[in-house]
């Protein structure tokens, strides 16, 4: 009876239970349902919607592929000229009789550490004797200079900074060739040894100048601040800002070795595929223009 | 297989409208692809087979806005009913009358929708009537009246989708 009751009747008894669920859902304020509604919402829409980021992300990657092979291959066209520059210099350093000169080869390490000793600035790096790495080699970031390593395990190393008070660096000004010997004195990073005729100024550029035989020649130091006469007179009291940001570093490089401009081992078989598509990519778009 | 097919009209309808329709919007207006899968469903399958598309379709969108849980079904429902119910007497082959059959259909659900989600409040259901619904309908019928014109006709040829729907009713 009843069953052929419902059966005749059965849009409306459908639409009579569709409406009952749905006005005892919007009736009900429970803080729990709506818990339970939103996980089954992101259960059902989450693959959908990670699918479709999927395909967003890869269309920007490929846009940003585009645009990054466009700067490589500029950039390769560009070293490809300064290549030819350097040969026409060393064939005129080769005349006056100079050295050849080198060029730093990067090993990259992540910061996993941050030393706690105020006495000694140091950085944990993820890389040790596996890597190559030695006890005395120079550590630098995209920025320029960071300090050298001075312990080294098997897979990590220590690196002491510019501002840690045990380190010394031999620098230049980049401008007037004035050198002396960066030093971290309380806290301040001041250029020392320096005499008071000297031509130092405010907004000189600094670089390693590669005596010592420790950190190569030219990698970017700082940038001078303040230049003031010591109390005695004799000396200049030269304030330096690092370039790097030493409080915040998270990738540095280390300065393994020196090789020379010709040396091929400074591009690795895969960047050397990367510079060819490049060149080829940028060759087919000129083309196109 | 016929009840699949519904799902999978049902799930397709809810995806695009979550991933593509954001990308199809102008000036904040998109076209509403739940409402146009309730409707198809409801001319394939009739009164019963459109209330239970409504109602789940609807409790889909629901899912995203559990604040109002229940009010998309709610509507939904009462839209496939009696979508489900007049197919008959609108036949959706015909471009510019399935069109008009998704301008009232979208103009009705959402005077609905806004009646119980201002608690009454007439100006604010005018005022989102005549802001979104009306540019909406017309978007949703520019795009649904194709739908509706292709798949929502095939039910007495014992297409997938419709037939054994229509027998039932």
């Amino acid at each position: 009876m009843l069953r052929s009751l419902v059966g005749r009747h059965r849009p409306r008894v459908v639409l009579v239970a569709a409406l009952v669920i749905s006005g005892t859902l919007l009736a009900v304020d429970g803080g729990a349902q709506i818990e339970v509604a939103r996980a089954l919402g992101a259960t059902l829409y989450a693959p959908i919607q990670a699918l479709v980021q999927g395909a967003e992300e890869m269309v920007q990657l490929r846009r940003e592929n585009r645009q990054l092979r466009r700067v490589v291959a500029t950039l390769n066209l560009e070293r490809m000229r300064l290549l030819q520059l350097r040969d026409e210099r060393l064939q005129m350093q080769r005349l006056a009789g100079f050295a050849a000169e080198r060029f730093p080869l990067l090993i990259p390490s992540e910061v996993v550490g941050r030393s706690t000793d105020p006495m000694q600035d140091m950085l944990q790096l993820a890389c040790g004797s596996d890597d190559s790495v030695r006890v005395d080699m120079p550590v630098a970031a995209y920025g320029g200079l960071v300090g050298r390593l001075r312990q080294v395990t098997r897979d990590h190393a220590l690196a002491e900074i510019l501002t840690s008070p045990g380190l010394a660096v031999s620098c230049r000004d980049q401008r007037s060739g004035v050198i002396g010997i960066l030093r971290s004195t309380r806290g301040d990073l001041l250029l020392d040894r320096v005499d008071a005729v000297e031509d130092v100024l405010v907004g000189d550029p600094l670089v390693t100048s590669g005596l010592g035989g420790v950190y190569p020649r030219g990698i970017p130091v700082g940038v001078v601040t303040r230049v003031e006469n010591s109390l005695d007179g004799l000396f200049k009291r030269v304030e330096i800002r690092p370039y790097v940001d030493l409080g915040g570093l998270q990738e540095v490089f280390v300065v393994r070795r020196q090789v020379t401009w010709e040396d091929t081992a400074l591009y690795g078989p895969d960047d050397r595929d990367v510079m060819g598509a490049a060149t080829h990519t940028a060759t087919a778009n000129a083309g196109g223009r | 297989m016929t009840w699949l097919l519904g799902a999978g009209i049902a799930f397709s309808a809810l995806a695009l409208q979550a991933t593509l329709v954001p990308h199809l919007r102008i000036a904040g207006i998109g076209p509403d692809l739940p409402l146009v899968a309730t409707m198809l469903l409801a001319y394939r399958r009739g009164p019963t087979g459109g209330t239970l598309a409504g109602f789940v379709i609807g409790l889909g969108q629901d899912f995203t806005n559990p604040a109002f849980l229940g009010l998309n079904a709610l509507v939904k429902s009462l839209l496939g009913f009696a979508a489900g119910s007049g197919r008959d007497a609108l036949d959706v082959s015909n471009p510019p009358l399935a069109a008009a059959v998704l301008v009232v259909a979208k103009l009705a659900h959402d005077l609905a929708y806004l009646l119980v989600f201002t608690h009454l409040s007439l100006s604010d259901v005018f005022a989102g009537l005549f802001a979104h619904s009306v540019p909406s309908a017309v978007y949703t019928s520019a795009i649904g009246m194709w739908i509706l014109v292709l798949l929502g006709s095939g039910r007495r040829g014992g297409h997938a989708l419709g037939g054994p729907g229509y027998a039932r009713r």
